[in-house]
């Protein structure tokens, strides 16, 4: 395959260049439509991205660009990945946030997948008032309305 | 974000969402709303729901539910009874599945239950007014408006239930 050896560089948000193959730069869709789109340059500026994220979801697509090519013992390099994936989101929440966003920008639906997956499991037996915090949501209830809902709702705040 | 918000909200279970509706009025008005509900029936596996009568004691009965307790496992989990689903005495063994909905008749009166939320709702006419449900025959046009009525009236998030 000639086209995974080109090189693309991606540049995070401070400037920093990181160069990649063009078939990891691929599995950000973003890109890719960038170069389907004969957007032939081969520096590609992602503005909204830090080094350190951008750094971390090239590490992420790398891997799965790797396994992919893997012929043969799917098995064994899906459950490499299945690991590799949970190792990777297994970050503290704001880093968490940060993939996520950077995922969903440069839409790489993998990785968009288990960073969503992995808070909704963090916070699924939290009490709102532990997912205000995490989300950083403003209670905007009176104390009777909440309540209100709380009581419709009472076989949820049940363990 | 607040897209971010809606793909981590779809991957939750049904009760930590019930829970969550407190969390503030934007995400009340996001988990009731009918686009939501529609969004997270796509995320998410159908899930199975089972009721069973006892044959000679008809308040006797028992709904099971193969949806799993944690959402982590992916992996088909057996059915298991759940007391918080079964509702006290379900009455006659009328029993249909209305989009997601069980329904059945309860002192002649027709009664909703939404097996997902957990919410009971009894519709206030008479079965022999407005809702003629023949055993495994179809429903017609008409209930489905009258479901779709309640379903507004009341914030249900409609799941499916394949009783």
């Amino acid at each position: 395959m000639s086209e995974s050896n080109k090189k693309i560089s991606l540049i995070s948000s401070e400037g920093e260049a990181f160069e990649v193959s063009e078939a990891v730069a691929r599995e950000f869709e973003i890109v890719a439509h960038m170069l389907e789109d004969g957007c032939s340059g081969s520096s590609i500026p992602i503005t909204t991205v830090d080094s350190n994220i951008l750094g971390k979801v090239i590490e992420y697509c790398t891997k799965h660009v790797e396994v992919g090519n893997v012929e043969g013992n799917s098995e064994k390099a899906e459950k490499d990945l299945e690991e590799f994936d949970k190792r990777f989101i297994a970050v503290e929440m704001n880093t968490l946030f940060s993939l996520i966003l950077a995922a969903n920008y440069l839409n790489v639906k993998g990785l968009l997948n288990i960073g969503c997956q992995k808070v909704a499991d963090t916070i699924k037996d939290m009490k709102p008032e532990e997912v205000r915090s995490i989300f950083n949501i403003e209670n905007d209830y009176t104390p009777a309305e909440e309540e209100v809902v709380r009581k419709e709702n009472e076989w949820a705040f049940q363990p | 974000m607040d897209l971010i918000t809606e793909e981590i909200l779809t991957r939750l279970p049904v009760k930590s969402l019930m829970r969550f509706k407190c969390v503030s009025k934007l995400w009340l008005r996001l988990i009731s709303s009918r686009y939501f509900t529609h969004r997270f029936l796509t995320v998410h596996s159908p899930r199975l729901y089972m009721c069973l009568w006892d044959a000679n004691d008809y308040l006797n009965c028992e709904i099971l539910s193969s949806a799993p307790l944690d959402a982590t496992t992916t992996t088909p989990s057996p059915f298991l009874v759940d007391h918080y689903l079964t509702t006290p005495r379900m009455g006659r063994p009328i029993l249909q599945n209305l989009g997601g909905f069980m329904c059945y008749i309860y002192w002649n009166k027709p009664r909703m239950y939404n097996p997902a939320t957990r919410q009971l709702v009894t519709l206030p006419f008479k079965k022999s007014d407005h809702m003629i449900i023949p055993p495994g025959g179809k429903i017609s046009s008409a209930t489905i408006s009258e479901t779709t009525l309640l379903t507004t009236s009341t914030k249900w998030s409609p799941r499916l239930a394949y009783t």
